[in-house]
C-alpha cells in the first residue's frame, strides 16, 4: 500500500502512518543517492535516522508529524535522467530527476 | 622527435573523434529546454505542475537561480571575479605564510621551476607533483585543468549544463570525456647541476689549494616524458556506481565517529545544500511567495513553446522582488544578499559537478581494458629513446587478472655506425601477468599470487654515453681510449620471470610481498641472475583517505 498523496505544491505530499520508502530509479545514465548527504528530520528539525542506500531512504512516518526529506543525487554524466518514486505497490510518482533538480527538499506531512 | 609529432598528431585526432564512447551527456537538459519541454505537454494539470516546480527553490534551485542572475550578468561576473581575487590573495598570503610544499620534501628542486601557476594547479588538484631522490615528477591527466578550472572559478567556467551564470564559459561534457582519456608525466631531473668542476686559484698553500667550483650542466632536464591514451574502457554500471556510493557512505560514517574526523574539509555536497537553505529561507520568509508562483504559472501555462522562455525570463525581476520584500516579521535579503546567495549556489552547483566527475573518475569508472602509451625517455647517460606500448588489462571471471603489455623501443637519433649491429630500432618488449586472487589465507590474511614472464628482443646493443675525463657514477671502466664517447655492450634476449606472493589487500593498507625472480642477462651484463626479494609496504595515504574522499 503506498502512503503519499500529493498535493497542490509539489514539494509537499501527505503521508499515512507507516514506513515510508522513497527510491531512486534511473531512467537513462546514472542517478542515485548520496547516502551521507540524505536526511529526514522531523519538526523540530532533528534525524529522525532513515535507513539510507544509494537507491533508497526509508523512515517510520508517525501520525500528527511533519518531516523534511532532504535529498542530494549523484548524477553521472549530466544527461542522466530517473524517477523519484514511493516504493509501493502502485509506485507513487514523486518527481523525474535530471541535473536540475539537484538537491531537493520535500515536505511530508503525516 | 618525428615519433612526439606522430604521437601528438594521434592524440589530437582522438580527440577529435573518441574512439570509444565513455557517458555523453549532449542531451544536458537546461532550464529553458525544460521550459520548451513543458509547454508541449498536452496535460494541462501536469504543465502546471512542472511549472511550479520550475520555480520552487525546494525542487529547482538551478533554474531558480539561473532567473535571479539573468538580468544581471554583468554585476554576476564582476562579483564573482572579485571573491575569486580575494581568494586567491587570501590563498598566496597563507602560502607565503607558510611556505610548505605539496611534495612534503625540502623543495629544493620545485622551487628552481615550480612556476606560480604550476602551484596553483597543484594546489587545485589539476596536477600532482612527487619527489623522488633528484627527480620530481609532475603528472596528471588533461582534464585535471578545466576541472580545477569548474570546482575553483565560482561557476564562472563549468560543464556545460552546470553553469548557471549566463555569459559564462561552458566546456562540453565529450570534451571532459576525451581529456579525460589522457594523462601524462614529466619527470624532471636534477643530477646533470650536481656535477662539479673547479679551477684553481692562485698559489698552493702547503698541501691545500683554493679553487673556484662551478656546477656543470643544466641545472634541470627533463628526464622522461610520458603520455597515456585509454583506448578501450568498457562502460560504467549502475552497479559500480551504487556500489562506489556505498563505499562512500561507510567511510563517512566512519569518519564522523572518528575523533580525528576534520570539520574542515569541504564537502561539495554540503556547501551545494548550505547554499540551497539560505534561498530556502528567503523564499519561506517571502509572505507573496505563494500567491506569485501561481499567478507566474498561470502566465506561463499559457504560453506556446516559442514564447515560454521570453515570458519565464520577465519573471526574474518580479521574483526578486517577492522575495525582497519578506514577511511581517522579518523584512527580505537587500538586492546585494539575494545576488549573492545566487552566486553562492550556481558556484557550489560548478563545484558540485566537478566534484561528482572526479568521484566518477577515481571510484567509479572500470578500469581500462586498452591503453596506448608514449614514453620519451632521456636518461642522463644514454642516447634518448621512444618508446610506443600497448596495454592490456583484462579481468576475468572473479579472480583472475591478466595484464599484458606490447613495446617497440627506437632511438631518437640514429646510432653511431661506428657501433656494430646498432639501428634506429632499440628493442621489442613484450610482457604477461596473471593475476589470482587468493582469498583470505589461514593466519596470513588476504593475499594474491603472482607470475610474470618478460621478454626483450635486444635490435641494437645498449649504449651508454662516456667522457673518460668524467667517468659515470657507478661505473668504473678501465682501458677506455681518451676519444671515446659512447660505450656498448653485447646485444642478445632478455628473459625475465617472477614468482610473487603479495599478502594484505587493498583494504587493510599494508602488504608483505615475497618474489623470486629469475633473468638470463640485463642489458649490460650477460649473466643470468637469481633474486629474492621480501619487503613490508604500508600505504600512508590511507591515512589520509577519509578526509580526501570527504571531499566529494
Amino acid at each position: 500500500m503506498c502512503l503519499l498523496t500529493p498535493t497542490p505544491n509539489p514539494s509537499v505530499f501527505n503521508a499515512s502512518p507507516g514506513t515510508l520508502t522513497v527510491e531512486i530509479v534511473p531512467k537513462t545514465g546514472n542517478v542515485a543517492f548520496v547516502p551521507p548527504n540524505c536526511d529526514v528530520t522531523d519538526g523540530s528539525a532533528h534525524s529522525v535516522n532513515p535507513t539510507k542506500t544509494p537507491t533508497t531512504v526509508s523512515f517510520k512516518v508517525v501520525a500528527g508529524q511533519s518531516y523534511h526529506l532532504r535529498l542530494l543525487f549523484d548524477i553521472f554524466p549530466l544527461s542522466s535522467t530517473g524517477t523519484l518514486q514511493e516504493q509501493c505497490s502502485g509506485n507513487t510518482a514523486i518527481d523525474q530527476i535530471t541535473q536540475l533538480s539537484n538537491p531537493e527538499v520535500y515536505t511530508i506531512v503525516a | 622527435m618525428r615519433s612526439t609529432t606522430l604521437f601528438i598528431v594521434f592524440v589530437l585526432s582522438l580527440l577529435a573523434n573518441p574512439l570509444v564512447s565513455r557517458a555523453q551527456n549532449s542531451g544536458t537538459p537546461t532550464c529553458e529546454s525544460t521550459l520548451v519541454g513543458i509547454s508541449q505537454n498536452s496535460d494541462l494539470n501536469q504543465r502546471k505542475n512542472d511549472l511550479k516546480k520550475l520555480l520552487d527553490v525546494n525542487l529547482r534551485a538551478p533554474c531558480v537561480v539561473e532567473l535571479l542572475i539573468l538580468p544581471n550578468a554583468s554585476q554576476a561576473t564582476r562579483l564573482i571575479l572579485w571573491n575569486i581575487f580575494k581568494g586567491s590573495t587570501e590563498n598566496l598570503q597563507q602560502a607565503g605564510a607558510t611556505a610548505s610544499g605539496t611534495s612534503g620534501s625540502t623543495n629544493l628542486i620545485s622551487k628552481n621551476f615550480t612556476s606560480h601557476i604550476l602551484s596553483f594547479a597543484s594546489e587545485y588538484g589539476a596536477i600532482t607533483e612527487s619527489t623522488s631522490g633528484q627527480t620530481t615528477t609532475a603528472a596528471g591527466t588533461l582534464d585535471g585543468v578545466p576541472l580545477a578550472l569548474e570546482g575553483h572559478t565560482q561557476g564562472l567556467f563549468a560543464e556545460c549544463g552546470a553553469n548557471l551564470v549566463s555569459g559564462s564559459t561552458c566546456l562540453p561534457s565529450k570534451w571532459f570525456n576525451s581529456l579525460g582519456r589522457i594523462s601524462y608525466s614529466v619527470s624532471l631531473d636534477s643530477t646533470p647541476g650536481s656535477q662539479l668542476s673547479g679551477t684553481t686559484v692562485g698559489a698552493p698553500q702547503g698541501n691545500a689549494q683554493e679553487v673556484n667550483v662551478n656546477t656543470t650542466g643544466t641545472p634541470i632536464r627533463v628526464s622522461q616524458i610520458t603520455v597515456k591514451v585509454v583506448l578501450i574502457q568498457p562502460p560504467s554500471t549502475f552497479d559500480n556506481f551504487t556500489k562506489a556510493l556505498q563505499q562512500l557512505s561507510q567511510q563517512k560514517s566512519s569518519a564522523s565517529t572518528s575523533p580525528t574526523a576534520s570539520s574542515s574539509v569541504t564537502d561539495p555536497g554540503k556547501t551545494l545544500q548550505e547554499a540551497q537553505d539560505t534561498l530556502i529561507g528567503y523564499q519561506n520568509g517571502a509572505q507573496n511567495y505563494t500567491s506569485w508562483i501561481d499567478g507566474a504559472t498561470d502566465s506561463l501555462v499559457k504560453a506556446g513553446p516559442a514564447q515560454i522562455v521570453g515570458e519565464w525570463r520577465k519573471l526574474s525581476s518580479q521574483l526578486a522582488a517577492v522575495l525582497e520584500q519578506g514577511g511581517p516579521d522579518k523584512k527580505g535579503p537587500t538586492d546585494d544578499q539575494l545576488m549573492q546567495a545566487a552566486l553562492t549556489f550556481a558556484s557550489a552547483f560548478a563545484g558540485y559537478a566537478a566534484a561528482e566527475r572526479m568521484f566518477y573518475n577515481t571510484q567509479q569508472v572500470p578500469k581500462p581494458v586498452l591503453s596506448l602509451a608514449y614514453n620519451l625517455n632521456r636518461p642522463s647517460n644514454q642516447p634518448s629513446n621512444s618508446v610506443f606500448q600497448l596495454i592490456y588489462g583484462q579481468k576475468i571471471g572473479a579472480k583472475w587478472t591478466l595484464t599484458g603489455n606490447a613495446a617497440v623501443s627506437i632511438y631518437n637519433s640514429a646510432p653511431s655506425s661506428s657501433i656494430p649491429g646498432a639501428s634506429y630500432l632499440r628493442d621489442v618488449q613484450a610482457g604477461v601477468e596473471v593475476d589470482r586472487d587468493l582469498g583470505t589465507l589461514w593466519l596470513l590474511g588476504p593475499a594474491t599470487a603472482c607470475g610474470t614472464y618478460y621478454f626483450q628482443y635486444q635490435s641494437s646493443p645498449a649504449i651508454l654515453n662516456v667522457n673518460p675525463s668524467q667517468p659515470n657514477n657507478g661505473i668504473t671502466i678501465t682501458g677506455l681510449p681518451s676519444n671515446a664517447t659512447q660505450i656498448f655492450a653485447q646485444k642478445g634476449s632478455i628473459n625475465v620471470a617472477q614468482v610473487k606472493l603479495a599478502l594484505g589487500s587493498t583494504k587493510s593498507n599494508w602488504k608483505f610481498p615475497v618474489a623470486v625472480s629469475w633473468s638470463n642477462r640485463t642489458e649490460l651484463i650477460t649473466k643470468s641472475t637469481w633474486r629474492a626479494q621480501i619487503g613490508i609496504t604500508y600505504d600512508f595515504d590511507s591515512l589520509l583517505a577519509g578526509t580526501s574522499k570527504s571531499a566529494q
